[in-house]
């Protein structure tokens, strides 16, 4: 094996210059924010032909407004869906035209990109009728990329991150890379899932990992961390960050909305879908040498912590196997208890509230839930509602996925 | 109703295009009917009209009196 620096070298520090998110718990970041830290639940029941009905957390907004019926042409939900939060990230960062559109790269994550077209497609190939001429372009993994470059005027690096649930995460340290080695100068980076149709909601039924709704409150469908957990509940939705270097921020007399500060991404490389503690220790471990803080500079994680039965308990175990006496003081939470799993956008849509964490000096609650697993116990879960948390300074927010990929992000509160 | 206006009419419907800058000699460009958005018609044609356009219209063809002669001459050899 060969050695190599593990010491993080000086870079560029990189901010967060504008959010945006079209989210299951709405479109207004405060809003948005409001509605996790009380506690609420995005869940409805959804019905499809000849399915059970799953839980889900659906986006309530028409997304086909962002664009002209001309120009929808060639888009899709997820497309809709990523260039509306996009657009919303851009004009929060107020950065206006691009100065050099060559120096504007786009990261973003999605794990199953146009599989609402290629659904409907498929779905009228089988029933004997026509599939649409444009199902391949608007269907393709990177078409949402594709469509956010033509629409944002972004001419540089245009890359799609296909990594299940770590999509968007993978996507948002990609781009901070970038940055630092002076590819780019802007980067648009974030994430959009978008699978809420029949066959592939069948064949994610298929695969048993889903919770049934829950008979008595559909928003308490999803479980992280509690004994009686039973499953994810799928979500979709868009989430998307402006980044930038510290030294450009400065030059434009604009401050950090938080700084992201360190990243890691690391493989299992073990088994297609059961987690692995090893894998996601190697992730955390560098996330924190990466941003050159102790685990007990962590004041909050934002979990994986999908509710799953197998999934949940192995998170916890390397949380212990890293921060060992420092659990106790992390603040952990799953906030896929309140807006679902939305798989490739959920690293991006989780980083939002790890930063609004810091933003606001309060961390949201895993909802819904009460009483640990014995499996779970350790960190301090934040259950229920939310919790003020003013001291807090540097937040972790963890995607692992199917595939094995684990991707662990650190942000630092911001100026 | 003659055939360019069916087509102008679902233009209209289907892509929001202002009728009155549908042009049927100009080319399909002037009203921003692209390569992509000219075969999603094409489909919608076919739905609509019920006969198969070839391949080979999409590339050769470039105007709404164009298109509209060619589904006339197909409806024509349909009911032949």
């Amino acid at each position: 094996m060969s050695g190599g620096s593990r010491m993080a070298p000086q870079l560029a520090r990189v901010g967060i210059a504008g959010i945006g998110l079209w989210s299951p718990l709405g479109r207004d970041l405060d809003a948005a924010w409001a509605r996790l830290m009380a506690g609420e639940s995005a869940m409805s029941r959804m019905s499809f032909e000849g399915l059970a009905d799953i839980a889900a957390a659906r986006i309530e907004d028409d997304v086909s407004s962002v664009l002209s019926k001309l120009q929808l042409v060639g888009t899709e939900r997820v497309s809709q869906m990523a260039l509306g939060a996009a657009r919303d990230a851009i004009a929060d960062a107020g950065t206006g035209a691009w100065a050099d559109a060559e120096r504007v790269g786009l990261y973003l994550g999605t794990g199953m990109g146009g599989a609402t077209t290629l659904d409907a497609g498929y779905a009228a190939l089988h029933a004997g009728k026509r599939i649409p001429p444009l199902s391949v372009p608007t269907g393709m993994v990177n078409g949402a990329a594709a469509i956010l470059a033509m629409h944002c005027d972004i001419q540089g690096p245009v890359l799609t991150y296909a990594v299940a649930c770590a999509s968007s995460a993978v996507a948002l340290a990609e781009a901070a890379h970038a940055l630092r080695r002076g590819e780019i100068d802007v980067a648009i980076a974030g994430g959009a899932e978008s699978i809420l149709a029949r066959g592939t909601v069948a064949a994610w039924q298929a695969l048993r990992t889903l919770a049934s709704p829950d008979a008595d409150d559909v928003g308490r469908s999803c479980r992280p961390f509690s004994p009686d957990r039973a499953g994810l509940v799928l979500g979709e939705g868009a989430a998307f960050f402006v980044l930038q270097r510290e030294e450009d921020l400065q030059a434009a007399g604009r401050g950090a909305k938080a700084w992201l500060t360190g990243s890691a991404v690391r493989c299992d490389a073990v088994h297609l879908t059961n987690p692995n503690q090893r894998g996601q220790i190697a992730a955390l471990q560098q996330a924190l040498r990466s941003a050159g803080l102790e685990p007990g500079d962590i004041g909050y994680c934002n979990a994986h912590g999908t509710g799953t039965v197998a999934g949940d308990p192995v998170e916890c175990a390397a949380l212990r196997a890293v921060w060992g006496d420092d659990l106790a003081a992390l603040r952990l939470s799953s906030t896929k208890a309140a807006h679902g799993h939305l798989l490739g956008a959920a690293g991006a849509l989780e980083a939002v509230w790890a930063v609004q964490a810091l933003r606001r000096g309060e961390v949201p609650p895993t909802r819904g839930v009460t009483v640990l697993d014995p499996e779970c116990v350790g960190p301090r879960h934040v259950l229920g509602t939310g919790e003020s948390m003013p001291a807090l300074q540097h937040s972790i927010s963890n995607s692992f996925a199917f595939g094995g990929t684990n991707a662990s992000l650190v942000f630092s509160r911001g100026d | 109703m003659n055939t360019i206006e069916r087509l102008q009419n679902l233009i209209h419907d289907k892509f929001d295009v202002d009728k009155s800058k549908i042009d049927p000699d100009g080319p399909f460009a002037d009203y921003d009917i692209d390569s992509l958005t000219l075969a999603e018609l094409i489909f919608a044609i076919e739905d609509e009209f019920h006969v198969n356009v070839p391949d080979s219209a999409a590339t050769s063809i470039t105007t709404l009196r164009g298109l509209a002669q060619l589904l006339d001459e197909l409806l024509a050899a349909q009911a032949a």
